[in-house]
């Protein structure tokens, strides 16, 4: 009795304190312990990197970083003869005089630029002249006037560019490079402007018009926007640097920039609209009796409503240059495919374009269904689909491929064929003959989907060949593989050789996956295949990609094209692409031709889905196009560079690209922009700048394992709970 | 009674925390610890690869194969680079895109690696350090260290520049252990030194 009081207590105190306190009064403070101290710590992260991310991006600052338009940049307070690294330009001049002029024709637009500055300073001044290049544009003409002085832009060889460069080094004069500061942002020093002297820049520059959803559109940089930083003080200049940037702020401000716009459009098709999204634009008809390409065909004639070149201004004559420019125009709804042909002759030489636009589906929906029925009807298929599951696919990757795959399986139509290959350092198909789409034959395929795992090598060849010509045997039917991978492959040019060696090759379509694909491998094996290249960065996007490509995969709006000349015989025919792809849903086709004499009319034949398509248009003597010898020489040099990869002699391929190169002005891997001063009393010449060259956009990968955060709470976790466990056998023992 | 009622499940709790505790640290040390152990296979298989045209993998089932090795001299730091910057090679090493993979005089290199294993080290990298590449054929080059930025991916893609000889080093950022898989990188490009 007496020994159990105590006993009976200690339970009492046991139960009511353990019971109803403890555990309820511990748990949550632990939680709330780590919540709390995890969070901070992530917290105080957080204003750390910000922190440090705003100090580096104050370091990078410099006005080059703002550039919105063509603008003439300096630094006031660097001594001129001080050439710094990393120098910055805070100010810039007074621009006077912006006018840019727009020759459109088909799909690549000729630009010219015109803009005069003016040094408002007492002072000699060297400069930086800035230009924003819109994306897949490439410069090719340069002009500067200062006063006397000359300073003229051309392409040169690599090597010559650079003996050229050392000479000028060598003789005393200053030449320096040019600093990468933002991709197509073009560049060029001016030194030894004087007090009060103007300047006037002119550069020429071909671009790529977008389409889009059957919409043209073109974008022109002129957005003037100084974002004044006022914590942007660098460390070196102190308070003279931050009001040499107020003054540059408010200077650009003061500048009465308006610019002249003057665009002529020749959209080679006729147009149903012509538009501006960001400025009134006027629009009339260019009147001209040498516009005459009427085409034999009577349905062409009867939708023809504004096939003629258009001029297109600004309906104030001048704008004040706060925004980009933008112009869209759309070709009028057509059921059929069209076809435009640009011309220009050089030297003798004809230089033409053909250009085919596929049909518009929005066109009228009962003659939309009507066309569909009879191209399901009369098309059917062969797909082979071609999977990657080696290891550099683990992950979302192979997520995404799954997913890509099933999603397709559900857009076979009924008289489609199919078969499934799957590989690593091996493969497996999952028939062993193209199977018809029926319920039984998805079951199949989707259960040998959802067991395919990533692991392993990738031996692409054997799959790619087998999946090349296993498809090739059979009928009429269009025969097509989708290749599904991430293109982690060394051997690039074994199966370039194999794509392009293969007789009857199938059509090949690449889909690249995950968020750093070889997209060189897949752009160029679909390029040799006459397929597209798809890219899939992440599994959102698996949906809206896999439709595009299926849509469009599933009717090709002409097939089977070739080109004729009238008469038969025009002396050689340089024709690039060599191989003509057929012409898919949203994208135009493009051929570039070079003959000796000039043809009297151009005839494109192709299959639709039901019948035969042919459409002739004649060449009139009179009409130039500027710019089409350009985009003939650009399809060449493309196409020698592809010689590379299937493994031709590099040094002819060089030596072709540079004639090439040199004889058109167009860039090329061997050659570069190089802008020369010629002053009028000495022969001497002076290289200054070179061009940015077009960088590539790549995704990012994901670079952390994240192991640390778990890590470390697993310890905090284990800590504690060790702790604890020390309590409780104290407790215990006590 | 009482008392024999509560002790187990007490200890059961604790058991259970402290077991949970140290999954948590196998299963998020088991990352650098495979880091590490690869390093030495791929080293071996570097080693072998010396001369030849031959791509070895480091164990046989590998989707990848060593394409160069880098050194820092000033940081002491030696590394053998990967062909690919899939996450599953991301975990063994750092890789190289596959576009930019060549040792050449007109081509970008570009080399991505984990911010808390491989890549590390980057950010003790100062401007104007030395980074030397050798690949397999034993052609070197030096590339000094000119430019350091931080970059969202989110709002930017990585800019190359097709006919430059750099030196891209990409990698996760911030660099503190416990904030990860953010959008930020972290991105140093180096001048080829002629």
């Amino acid at each position: 009795m007496i020994k159990a009081t105590p006993k009976e207590k200690q339970s009492i105190y046991y139960q009511s304190y353990h019971q109803y306190k403890k555990p309820r009064r511990k748990w949550p403070i632990v939680v709330l312990c780590i919540t709390v101290i995890v969070g901070a710590l992530f917290n105080l992260n957080k204003s750390y990197a910000q922190r440090v991310n705003f100090d580096s991006a104050q370091r990078h600052a410099s006005l080059l970083n703002d550039v919105g338009t063509g603008q003439l940049l300096f630094n006031e307070h660097l001594p001129l003869n001080q050439t710094e690294k990393h120098s910055t330009y805070n100010k810039s001049a007074l621009l006077m005089n912006s006018r840019a002029s727009f020759d459109i024709n088909g799909l690549i637009a000729k630009v010219t630029v015109e803009q005069s500055f003016l040094n408002q300073s007492d002072q000699l001044i060297n400069a930086i002249y800035a230009f924003p290049l819109p994306d897949n544009s490439a410069v090719n003409q340069l002009k500067v006037q200062i006063g006397e002085r000359k300073i003229i832009g051309k392409i040169m060889e690599k090597s010559q560019a650079k003996k050229v460069f050392q000479k000028a080094l060598k003789s005393g004069k200053k030449a320096s490079l040019v600093e990468q500061h933002r991709p197509n942002l073009f560049t060029n020093k001016i030194a030894n402007i004087a007090a009060k002297e103007q300047i006037t820049v002119t550069l020429t520059y071909y671009q790529h018009i977008d389409f889009k959803n059957d919409m043209f559109s073109l974008r022109f940089p002129m957005n003037i926007t100084p974002r004044y930083q006022p914590n942007r003080v660098n460390s070196q200049q102190g308070l003279e640097g931050s009001m040499a940037e107020q003054l540059a702020f408010s200077g650009s401000k003061n500048n009465k920039q308006n610019i002249q716009l003057s665009i002529s459009l020749n959209a080679g098709v006729p147009l149903a609209a012509i538009k501006s999204p960001s400025h009134d634009i006027q629009t009339f008809p260019i009147l001209s009796n040498s516009v005459k390409s009427t085409p034999n065909d009577e349905e062409y004639n009867s939708t023809s409503a504004i096939a003629r070149p258009m001029s297109i201004k600004l309906s104030k004559g001048q704008t004040v240059m706060n925004k980009d420019f933008i112009l869209q125009w759309q070709a009028s709804p057509s059921a059929t495919p069209q076809l435009a042909v640009f011309k220009e002759e050089i030297n003798q030489e004809t230089y033409a374009l053909a250009m085919i636009l596929p049909p518009q589906l929005s066109f009228t929906p009962d003659q939309d269904e009507r066309v569909n029925q009879q191209s399901s009807d009369d098309f059917s298929r062969h797909i082979t689909f071609v999977i990657d599951t080696s290891g550099s696919m683990q992950g979302s990757s192979i997520i995404q491929a799954k997913q890509s795959l099933l999603f397709a399986l559900n857009t076979l139509n009924p008289h489609d064929k199919f078969n499934i290959i799957a590989f690593n350092s091996s493969y497996q198909s999952s028939f062993s003959q193209p199977q018809p789409i029926n319920q039984q034959s998805i079951e199949a395929a989707k259960h040998f989907i959802n067991q395919l795992h990533a692991n392993g090598g990738t031996r692409m060849y054997e799959p790619l060949s087998k999946a090349l010509t296993t498809s090739a045997l059979g009928e009429a039917a269009i025969k097509q593989v989708i290749f599904i991978t991430d293109g982690a492959v060394s051997n690039e040019l074994e199966l370039f050789k194999l794509i392009h060696q293969t007789h009857n090759l199938p059509r090949l379509f690449t889909v690249g996956i995950g968020s750093a694909p070889n997209s060189y491998f897949m752009r160029k094996a679909a390029q040799f295949g006459r397929g597209t290249f798809t890219h899939i960065g992440n599994v959102n996007q698996v949906q809206k990609k896999m439709t595009e490509l299926l849509t469009q995969i599933s009717q090709p709006a002409l097939r089977n094209i070739n080109l004729q000349f009238q008469p038969l015989h025009v002396g050689t025919i340089e024709q690039y692409p060599s191989k003509i792809p057929d012409l898919y849903q949203g994208e135009p086709l493009l051929i570039a031709i070079k003959t000796k004499m000039m043809p009297a009319s151009i005839q494109v034949f192709g299959e639709l889905a039901n019948q035969g398509w042919h459409r002739e248009i004649s060449l009139v003597k009179e009409q130039q196009h500027t710019g089409i010898s350009t985009i003939w020489a650009k399809a060449k040099i493309t196409d020698l560079l592809d010689g590379l990869v299937t493994g031709k002699d590099a040094d002819t391929v060089k030596k072709t690209v540079l004639k090439t190169s040199l004889q058109h002005q167009v860039i090329s891997p061997y050659s570069s922009f190089i802008a020369v001063e010629q002053a009028p009393e000495t022969p001497h010449s002076l290289p200054m700048e070179e061009q940015l060259t077009a960088k590539t956009a790549t995704p990012f990968p994901k670079t952390a394992l994240g192991w640390q955060a778990p890590f470390f709470s697993g310890l905090v976790l284990l800590i504690f709970s060790l702790f604890w466990q020390c309590k409780r056998a104290q407790n215990a023992s006590a | 009674m009482l008392v024999h009622k509560f002790k187990p499940r007490r200890h059961i709790k604790a058991s259970l925390l402290t077991c949970f505790a140290l999954g948590l640290i196998v299963h998020s040390a088991w990352l650098p610890c495979k880091a590490w152990l690869s390093q030495q296979l791929i080293n071996y298989s570097w080693h072998q690869s010396q001369g030849t045209a031959k791509q070895i993998t480091p164990w046989p089932w590998a989707d990848t194969h060593p394409v160069a090795k880098m050194v820092i001299a000033r940081l002491n730091k030696e590394l053998i680079i990967l062909q690919g910057v899939d996450p599953t090679t991301l975990a063994f090493s750092a890789g190289a895109m596959h576009q930019y993979s060549r040792l050449a005089l007109n081509k970008p290199f570009v080399i991505a690696g984990h911010k808390d294993s491989h890549f590390s080290f980057l950010q003790d990298l100062q401007m104007k350090d030395i980074i030397s590449l050798t690949d397999k054929e034993g052609k070197n080059q030096l590339y000094q260290v000119e430019h350091m930025e931080i970059i969202d991916s989110e709002e930017q893609a990585l800019k190359i520049i097709e006919q430059d000889p750099n030196l891209v080093l990409i990698t996760c950022y911030p660099f503190n252990p416990l904030e990860s898989g953010g959008s930020l990188r972290y991105v140093i490009t180096a001048k080829l030194i002629s």
